[in-house]
């Protein structure tokens, strides 16, 4: 196994509708500005993982439309779908056909234009189970409400300590020009937001957004030769629980992200999250979700995470920051988003997230959700070989 | 990197469907798997799995079939393609240092009218108002190749009677009757030039393979078959930018996997060959752009019989895609009869003393996409 | 010469698929069970020995196939909630409460609906729903052998 670098990221700017362009002219945007940031160009990459979540697009596998975009006409190309997951498990698969030798660069690309989809909802209910559970009308918020209620229920987390997550992730976004929704909201405009899904509300559920995200992947060889400051790759790991919500010993804790977590550690060499990682960006389109991925990873104890977020650990200039880009909750183009958590990873500990710089970061993490809360993505990142 | 073998083969019968549900079928061609293999479901290391989810009717398939196939809190991803691209992301994912893997396909083609599904396939403003769909696609590329090669329909008659009596005899095919010419010649017209026969046969199937590195197959299995080659490309989406007369991504497939095998002559050096062929004419192409005959002959060649069971150079004696075609499944089950060949387990269906065998795929419309698989047994 | 403003032209698009899922063997018992008794069946895994609710064909800890049906009472605990206020393309009519709810003889959680209380106010109904709660079976009259013919769990202590 080899070891493999990152030598390019790029993202277009999100926003809820791209009437400006296709999804095949997106993707190709996205494409650019990843080749524009490594210097390279397209002849230079040896094979392609497409990642988007088919039906928001309104097209069947608009990976076979996209191939012009991506420039990958007359290369390998291979199609990635997960869930929410699908952009990091993307970078995954593009990670993995660079350090098993297969090819020295690799790019993943995904795109994602929720706003095609006159209603979103609609399209994740249909993910849901129709023998059994469809006709219950669940959708992905359902997802963060039960954990939200689960939460407070069990560790007592509170209305107010989720409205601090919302407060957070939208002043980070303010810092982050490629962010969609940039609004600056205090903790009174959360709690008073229409409510949603008891008890979430508006302001703490991300939109739907339209865009791409592309990451390039190289062997240390090429590297090398290609990108004086790449950011390292320490680990990944992927997981798949049950896909039945009623098998969860408690919707309260995530505890399958902690088995993928303890993986992903083992690989990385990491053994005090807190301590040894800088920069989490962590999937989280309900601001509940943050409570359980900051307790399953072990960055704190559980029902310990929203005192700490009282306390200020996670900002920007506390122990450890949380989706300085603003996050899941301020951008959300489903299938590209898992990769976007990843190239603000690379941007961190490459020093090149201007605005929304954590000062001196140099290990960050990224993560993606999936499914039914059922899978989950993760890839660590670092300024220096491991 | 390592060499990977295949170790267990496992498949649900293949049919029309409508009676069993698609993570049932994965549990059972998982399960059938394993036991081939001799592995319970703690030995995998990982499942990656293959599928479209438009035709299943719910979004991430892969919720219910990875569990099924035996990967709970496992880690896994999954290809939303033919399963032979999820066998080239499995082989890479153990090159990077994962053991045992599970590959598993599902093929969904009963729950929705498939051309409905295979025409949202193309993008809202060019394509799709037309009414186009992946037999009528095939049928453009069918008559643009005619036009250039001068086949007939009694040659591509000729591939629709080889495959069906292959499948007739195969048990591991969904159930189907052998035809005459005569029957394809006089078949209700589909999309001119082809008519029903001429297309492949939606089924419902899922297939699993038990994947295996080089030091722990040769544990598991008394004959493992070596992934040797493979390679895997894609064409424009734009068929008026094609040439629709070439199958490109499958030559360039064949290319790479060639090269990987280091075959020089594939007609020589191969034994059995299972290409999932979209249409008849499909097949015919192949064997061109398979560098098993010079472009434009590939009419001469299933002629001559060289293709049939008995010839030199056996194509789909599995019967093919013409007699089952599970839709994202369909690539795998090429793969696995492959297997089952070079280990003489193919029964009624058996090629003699096989040592090196290919199976290919294409997807998308026209056979845009393309994998090409080798594999040897020592 | 002043630039024109730019023009996006939308086109319309609808997936309209009929779809035919088969519930496949497991299922169909099930809800025959519901359609013609009004029972709800779970199913033990001979292994682990967990009742499973909503029933499958097998285990996917201990990779085994399931069949011994198991009689589950309509009655059980909400464990986690959630009420809806906002309404979707397709999507029941707000609001209406989600829960898992444990029913008594049974391992896992069953997603199913919550009502036959106000929900209209969420500061009112989230005490009338919430996590702990008894709830029992409201079944259809008429009944066509799927999730619907019960209509919702409504909680015990409510007239």
């Amino acid at each position: 196994m080899r070891r493999v670098a990152i030598i390019g990221v790029g993202q277009t700017k999100f926003r809820t509708r791209r009437d400006d362009a296709t999804h095949e002219e997106l993707t190709f945007e996205g494409v650019s500005r990843t080749l524009e940031d490594a210097g390279l160009s397209i002849s230079q990459i040896d094979s392609f993982i497409y990642g988007t979540m088919d039906p928001f697009d309104g097209v069947n596998s608009p990976d076979k439309w996209c191939v012009g975009g991506a420039g990958a006409v007359g290369k390998p190309f291979i199609k990635i779908s997960t869930g929410g997951t699908t952009g990091l498990t993307a970078g995954i698969a593009a990670y993995h056909q660079v350090a098993s030798g297969a090819f020295d660069i690799s790019m993943a690309v995904c795109t994602q234009r929720v706003g095609v989809g006159d209603d979103a909802q609609s399209i994740l209910n249909t993910c849901v189970c129709p023998i059994y559970e469809r006709d219950a009308g669940a959708g992905a918020i359902s997802i963060g409400a039960h954990q939200a209620s689960r939460h407070m229920f069990k560790y007592g987390s509170t209305d107010y300590q989720r409205a601090l997550i919302s407060v957070d992730a939208h002043k980070n976004a303010l810092n982050n020009p490629n962010a969609h929704i940039q609004v600056d909201v205090n903790p009174e405009d959360v709690l008073n937001s229409r409510m949603i899904e008891w008890p979430l509300r508006l302001l703490e559920c991300c939109p739907r957004s339209d865009g791409a995200c592309a990451v390039i992947f190289a062997s240390e060889e090429a590297a090398k030769k290609l990108c004086p400051h790449p950011a390292w790759v320490w680990g990944e790991a992927s997981i798949l629980d049950s896909y039945w919500w009623g098998e969860r010993p408690d919707l309260a804790d995530w505890d399958v992200l902690s088995l993928a977590g303890r993986r992903l550690f083992k690989m990385a060499g990491i053994s005090n999250p807190l301590k040894e990682i800088d920069v989490a960006e962590l999937y989280a389109p309900f601001t509940s979700q943050i409570l359980l991925e900051l307790e399953a990873l072990g960055f704190c104890g559980h029902g310990e995470a929203g005192p700490l977020i009282e306390k200020g650990v996670f900002k920007m200039d506390g122990e450890m920051a949380v989706t300085p880009s603003g996050g899941v909750l301020c951008t959300n183009p489903i299938g590209a988003t898992g990769l976007v958590r990843l190239t603000e990873a690379v941007l961190q500990v490459t020093g090149k997230a201007g605005q929304h710089q954590v000062p001196g970061a140099e290990v960050a993490l990224a993560h993606a959700w999936g499914g039914t809360m059922q899978l989950h993505a993760l890839m660590i990142v670092g300024k220096h070989k491991r | 990197m390592e060499r990977i073998g295949i170790v267990g083969v496992g498949m649900t019968p293949i049919s029309s469907g409508k009676k069993e549900v698609f993570y049932d079928a994965s549990f059972e061609a998982a399960r059938r798997a394993l036991a081939d293999a001799r592995l319970d479901r703690g030995d995998l290391d990982q499942v990656v799995a293959a599928g479209y989810d438009l035709a299943c009717g719910r979004t991430i398939t892969n919720m219910y079939t990875t569990p099924a196939a035996g990967g709970y809190l496992k880690d896994e991803t999954r290809i939303s393609d033919d399963g032979m691209f999820a066998l080239a992301q499995a082989w890479m994912r153990m090159g990077a240092g994962f053991a045992t893997t599970m590959c598993l396909a599902y093929g969904v083609s009963s729950e929705a009218p498939m051309p409905l599904v295979s025409n949202l396939m193309f993008e809202p403003l060019f394509h799709r108002p037309f009414g186009m769909h992946s037999g009528n696609t095939a049928a453009l590329q069918a008559s643009v190749y005619c036009a250039e090669s001068r086949t007939k329909p009694e040659d591509a008659a000729l591939v629709v009677v080889k495959n069906l009596r292959q499948g007739s005899k195969n048990p591991r095919s969904r159930r189907v009757k052998p035809v005459t010419a005569k029957q394809v010649e006089k078949s209700p017209m589909a999309a001119w030039p082809l008519r029903e026969l001429d297309l492949p046969n939606y089924s419902d199937g899922t297939v699993g393979l038990i994947l295996a590195p080089e030091h722990e197959a040769k544990r598991i299995s008394p004959c493992p078959v070596w992934i040797e080659g493979i390679g895997w490309s894609i064409d424009s989406y734009y068929l008026g930018e094609r040439n629709l007369a070439e199958l490109k991504s499958l030559s360039e497939a064949a290319r790479r996997a060639y090269l990987m095998a280091g075959i020089k002559d594939p007609a020589r050096e191969i034994q059995v060959f299972e290409v999932a062929e979209q249409s008849s004419y499909y097949e015919i192409m192949a064997y061109e752009a398979l560098g098993l005959i010079s472009p434009g002959g590939g009419a001469k060649l299933i002629r001559s019989g060289a293709t049939e069971i008995s010839g030199r150079i056996p194509v789909n004696p599995s019967g093919g895609a013409m007699a089952s075609d599970p839709v994202a499944a369909t690539g795998l089950f090429r793969v696995a009869e492959a297997v089952l060949q070079l280990q003489g387990r193919a029964g009624k269906v058996q090629v003699k003393g096989a040592q090196c065998a290919l199976a290919s795929v294409s997807s998308g419309p026209a056979g845009q996409a393309s994998c090409v698989v080798i594999l040897r047994r020592d | 010469m002043a630039e024109k403003k730019e023009e996006f032209i939308k086109v319309k698009a609808n997936w309209n698929i009929p779809f035919t899922h088969s519930a496949g063997k497991c299922a169909s018992h099930f809800f025959q069970e519901m359609r013609e008794k009004k029972r709800i069946l779970g199913i033990r895994c001979p292994k682990c020995q967990r009742v499973m609710l909503p029933p499958r064909s097998f285990c996917e800890r201990c990779f085994v196939a399931t069949t011994d049906w198991v009689p589950v009472k309509d009655e059980g605990v909400v464990e986690s909630v959630s009420i809806n206020y906002m309404e979707y393309t397709g999507m029941p009519k707000p609001p209406y409460a989600i829960a898992f709810i444990r029913l008594d003889g049974s391992d896992s959680n069953l997603m199913h609906f919550v009502g036959g209380v106000d929900l209209s106010d969420w500061k009112k109904a989230k005490d009338l729903v919430k996590i702990g709660t008894r709830v029992k079976a409201v079944w259809k009259e008429e009944r066509e052998g799927r999730m619907t013919d019960i209509m919702y769990f409504k909680p015990v202590s409510a007239k």
